[in-house]
């Protein structure tokens, strides 16, 4: 079964757009508005790519980030980072903190299918 | 002042010594000698009180002080001749017992010193020294001193060569008085043993003899045997015969008979007799007498010795002696009294010592000579002695009796020493003259009172009696008088001179510049010197001196008219020169304390410290006075604190600062940095902008000027700006990634998109393109606000009417995040006068604050109305008001003024606001807590409220509680006109 893209973004807009064009492109998506829904979607089904933003209200991205992988089972998930922050400054503490990819807002839809491409 | 004989006055002491030895040997009598001692060790040794010397009698029972001398070398007239005890004196007991020098450092600490026996002695400290001559103590020597110092090497040393020569006189003097006595006892004895007569028949066996004959040769009265035999036998068997023979042959002639020959004394010893006989006219008897001719032979030979002995002295002493009768008449002289006088030994045989006087000092020279004669004695004197060829020497004279109606009198030949000491008199008249001059001429002030002050000294030095000065006016061809000194009443010089006066007279070989003019005078010929005064090479007046009398104008005092006018042109110029340094002085001075008022409030403006210091950090030498607030120092604590700036840096930022400052130092150049200091007195940390510059001052020393300013503001608000710009970033590219990515899909995948999801594309496109609007517009609005720039249309509106259209704009996005919203307006109009824009703004700034941080299930009420404010009630409501808003949501601002005011409130149930945040919750770009938890928004609405409000004379009030809400309220003036209506 394909493993499905977990989108974290407080964004609805832009969530409903990804979810759209993704599922168009042939790949399975869910999309939650903050992390604490994100975790919870992920104890029940293990996604096969993060998608998520950084600002966002309750736990942001970085935090969301860490408690992925602090957790063992989670740890080898692709995490990309989707986000408006996108000085160099930003993008290094992303990248440093581990991530897979970071993706700065605004973003083509050849970027994103690329990234996702990469790791699934 | 001590006590030391100091090293430079170690030649001094020789050469005194020098003169006390010569006079020693001269035998000049000893309390001459020791008056000489006693006086030269007195000046010698400056703390010196008092010095005398004490010769002991045979006994040493008691001491009398032959010579005193108090502190300046004067004799102690009242002191010389006194006698005390020795029992009395522990000092010369103790002296005695140790043979050795004896000093008291302080005679007030000494059990020794007795003052009570010197009533008049206030001595600190002591010295005693014994005067030893073939280690027998001949005399004491006594030091008082007025000073307690400690005695150095040098002064025992001084001291104790001028002990020894005292020594050597008093010996000496004693030698002379022995020898004077043994003479005279001979003489005596020779007188007593002359007459042993005896009276003989030749033939006869018998002699009878004078007693005299039992003592002359040692016998008991009457043992010599009174034969001829016994006679016989007793003369010494070489000379018997010949005796016998001469006596037969005197009485065979009749003649006298005289004879020496040797007799043999009792002790077996012989001695020399004279025997000297005559016959008894008309009988057979002879009478003769015999005397000892023994302590004769003896004297005989202590007065060839002594006579050798003072003729080596007499020949070979540089002294000039004359041995006189007592009319003066010159018996013999040595050859130095021949070269004193300039005459020859048979000249000065012949005459008489007064013929070498002078008329003026005759009397002295017979007042010398009765001195000898009466006394036996004349003391030293000065005198003067005519040579042969007219000159006068200066002497100094001093006679002592040798004999009977024969005295020696010796001069000593001071008259260098005369001409030294008139010399320096004059030399130290002139200078003490030159000086006086010097410091008038120095003194500076009025020229011309200068010029009087100047003159009666320059006159002094050149022993003139009249002098004037003239200077010169503007180059001029003529001298005018400036000064003059020494003219009668009712005389003065003339009044002008031609400036080529200055060539007059004759000119000296000695001075290009002086000139001698002579010419008769009322009482004779006045003789004049004058000089040109010359400054940069162009004469600018003329000096003369003049006295009465033609004289012969010695080198020395061309020379010094020399000095004179070169001290005057000095003073002259010196007084131009201050003159125009003085006016300039004025100006500068002036000028520096423009600049300097100029500087001090330059300094006061600038808003930091301005410091100047020898290096960047170290060696203060000026701060402002406004250190306090930026480092939390004061300027005293940093001016005496070695780095006392560098320690408040921030440790994180210590080393680079250092190091940046040492480069700087090292290459000259300017130091900029901006760094963290915290203040010792808080531990606060705040920014400073710290720029030095090595300024040149005067004498090539470099110094730093420092200025540091507070950039804690600034810096806060580049970090505000940079948060600012890094959050509308984020927001700016919210929506138009969201537009950017519908766009892409409505372009990538149109064909598959259906027309509803197509449609719903352009409108969420549409709606993030207002948000961006919206946001943008908001940027742009504050923008203006900053520059001031708004142009707005202000008319009276009504604030509910506003407030309604944005209720309703914003209550989909209340309902749609779950909140209940409410807003309650009055019937009536408020209206204010503003741009319905910014009122609009306020509304939907407060409103969407409110959804934004209220949680489901929360709820919004706004409420609107007109009021008045007074001081002493408040608020106060009208019936007529229908005022919605409940008193408590009416939050009155501290500084409210009273008056009509329309209020609008937005009230909420969120999660309120922290005590912290609510302090900044109106800055601009502060964001609270919201940064963190990422709620969206710029950090702008809030303050773009009160910026508005204020901007219409309103006020903002806000109430929060963390958990429970918040209250806002705004407050802008009511239009009074209109208030009657509502």
């Amino acid at each position: 079964m394909q493993p499905y893209i977990l989108l974290v973004d407080d964004n609805d807009d832009l969530a409903d757009n990804l979810k759209l064009i993704l599922e168009m492109e042939g790949y399975k998506i869910r999309a939650v508005s903050c992390s604490a829904e994100a975790l919870q979607v992920m104890h029940d089904e293990m996604p096969g790519l993060i998608l998520a933003d950084i600002v966002m209200p309750g736990t942001n991205g970085y935090d969301l980030f860490r408690q992925v992988k602090a957790n063992c089972a989670w740890a080898s998930v692709p995490f990309v980072f989707l986000s408006a922050r996108t000085t160099a400054e930003d993008v290094n503490r992303g990248l440093r903190l581990g991530a897979d990819g970071y993706i700065t807002k605004p973003f083509t839809i050849g970027e994103l299918l690329s990234m996702i491409q990469r790791y699934l | 002042m001590s006590q030391d004989f100091t090293s430079t006055q170690t030649t001094t002491t020789l050469l005194i010594l020098a003169e006390i030895g010569e006079a020693i040997s001269a035998n000049l009598p000893l309390d001459t000698v020791l008056g000489r001692i006693v006086s030269a060790l007195t000046r010698l040794a400056p703390s010196c009180h008092a010095v005398s010397i004490a010769i002991p009698d045979a006994a040493c029972e008691t001491i009398t002080v032959r010579a005193a001398a108090d502190g300046l070398g004067s004799p102690r007239v009242q002191r010389i001749g006194w006698i005390c005890p020795v029992r009395e004196l522990a000092t010369v007991q103790t002296i005695l017992s140790t043979r050795s020098l004896l000093y008291l450092p302080d005679t007030t600490q000494s059990t020794l010193w007795r003052s009570d026996l010197y009533p008049d002695n206030t001595a600190k400290a002591f010295l005693g020294v014994p005067l030893i001559m073939q280690e027998a103590i001949v005399g004491f020597l006594f030091i008082d001193f007025f000073t307690i110092d400690p005695i150095t090497d040098e002064t025992r040393y001084a001291v104790e060569a001028f002990a020894r020569y005292a020594a050597a006189a008093i010996d000496n003097a004693q030698q002379r008085d022995n020898l004077r006595h043994s003479e005279e006892r001979h003489r005596l004895v020779a007188n007593l043993t002359s007459n042993a007569i005896y009276e003989w028949q030749p033939g006869s066996a018998l002699v009878e003899w004078s007693n005299d004959i039992d003592s002359l040769l040692g016998y008991p009265p009457g043992a010599f045997p009174r034969t001829e035999a016994g006679w016989l036998a007793a003369i010494h068997p070489d000379d018997r015969e010949q005796v016998k023979s001469a006596r037969q042959a005197a009485v065979r002639q009749g003649t006298l008979f005289e004879a020496e020959y040797r007799m043999r004394r009792a002790d077996g010893v012989y001695c020399h007799v004279m025997d000297r006989a005559a016959l008894v006219a008309g009988s057979d008897h002879i009478i003769g007498a015999i005397s000892n001719l023994t302590d004769v032979y003896n004297l005989a030979d202590a007065l060839i010795n002594s006579e050798v002995r003072y003729r080596t002295i007499f020949a070979r002493s540089l002294q000039a002696i004359f041995v006189v009768d007592k009319d003066g008449k010159v018996m013999d002289v040595n050859p130095a009294a021949e070269t004193l006088t300039g005459r020859d030994y048979t000249q000065l045989a012949s005459s008489l010592i007064t013929d070498l006087a002078l008329a003026s000092e005759l009397e002295l020279y017979q007042d010398m000579l009765s001195q000898l004669r009466t006394q036996g004695e004349f003391s030293s004197r000065e005198m003067r002695i005519c040579k042969q060829d007219g000159s006068v020497a200066y002497i100094e004279m001093w006679g002592v009796a040798l004999a009977k109606d024969v005295y020696e009198i010796v001069a000593h030949d001071v008259s260098e020493r005369q001409r030294a000491q008139a010399l320096a008199a004059q030399r130290t008249a002139e200078l003490i003259a030159l000086g006086d001059l010097t410091r008038a001429a120095a003194a500076g002030g009025d020229l011309f009172e200068m010029l009087q002050r100047a003159l009666p000294g320059a006159m002094g030095v050149l022993e003139m009696s009249r002098g004037c000065i003239y200077l010169r006016e503007n180059n001029n061809p003529t001298l005018r008088l400036t000064a003059y000194a020494g003219f009668g009443p009712g005389h003065k010089p003339a009044e002008t001179l031609p400036l080529d006066a200055i060539h007059h007279g004759r000119a000296t070989d000695l001075s290009p510049l002086v000139r001698i003019v002579e010419q008769p005078g009322r009482n004779g010929p006045d003789v004049s010197l004058q000089a040109p005064l010359i400054a940069n090479g162009s004469v600018m007046g003329m000096v003369i001196f003049s006295g009465r009398g033609t004289r012969n104008v010695p080198f020395q005092d061309i020379n010094l008219m020399d000095s004179v006018a070169h001290l005057l042109e000095i003073g002259v110029e010196n007084i131009r020169l201050l003159g125009d340094l003085e006016g300039l002085v004025q100006e500068r001075t002036s000028a520096l304390m423009a600049s300097e008022a100029r500087y001090r409030s330059l300094i006061e403006q600038v808003p930091g410290i301005v410091y100047t210091a020898h290096a960047i950090y170290d060696g203060l030498t000026f701060i402002s006075s406004n250190t306090t607030d930026l480092c939390g120092l004061s300027p005293q604590n940093l001016m005496y604190n070695p780095n006392g700036l560098l320690t408040l840096v921030h440790p994180e930022d210590l080393d680079w600062v250092r190091d940046q400052a040492n480069r700087a130092i090292a290459s000259g150049q300017d130091f900029d940095a901006q760094y963290r200091i915290t203040k010792p007195s808080t531990g606060t940390e705040c920014w400073v902008h710290h720029r030095a510059r090595p300024i040149t001052t005067l004498g090539d020393q470099v110094l730093w000027l420092g200025l540091l300013t507070d950039m804690t503001r600034l810096k806060e608000l580049d970090s505000l700006k940079n948060q600012f710009v890094a959050t509308v970033t984020h927001e700016l590219r919210t929506p138009l990634s969201v537009i950017k990515l519908r766009a892409a899909t409505l372009r990538n995948y149109y064909a598959r998109l259906s027309d509803a999801e197509r449609l719903s594309m352009v409108e969420r496109i549409s709606y993030q393109a207002d948000i961006l609007g919206a946001l943008i517009d908001d940027v742009l609005r504050l923008a203006q606000l900053d520059g001031h720039s708004t142009e707005r249309r202000i008319e009276a509106v009504n604030m509910v009417s506003i407030g309604g259209d944005v209720v309703e704009e914003l209550r989909p996005a209340a309902e749609s995040a779950g909140l209940s919203f409410h807003a309650s307006w009055p019937d009536g109009r408020c209206l204010v006068h503003a741009d319905a824009s910014d009122i609009a703004r306020i509304w939907r700034n407060l409103i969407d604050n409110a959804i934004k941080y209220t949680h489901a299930p929360g709820s919004l009420h706004v409420y609107a109305g007109c009021t008045e404010f007074d001081t002493n009630g408040g608020v106060q409501y009208r019936p007529s008001d229908h005022l919605t808003i409940p008193p408590d949501c009416l939050i009155v601002p501290s500084d409210l003024r009273p008056g009509r005011w329309v209020v609008g409130v937005v009230q909420d149930t969120g999660k309120g606001i922290s005590e912290d945040d609510r302090a900044q919750i109106f800055t601009r770009f502060f964001r609270g807590e919201a940064a963190m938890t990422n709620i969206p928004g710029t950090g702008l609405g809030l303050s773009l409220v009160k910026e508005l409000v204020e901007d219409y004379s309103g006020r903002v009030a806000l109430r929060s509680q963390l958990g429970l809400g918040s209250t806002f309220t705004f407050w802008l003036p009511a239009i009074n006109n209109e208030s009657e209506r509502w």
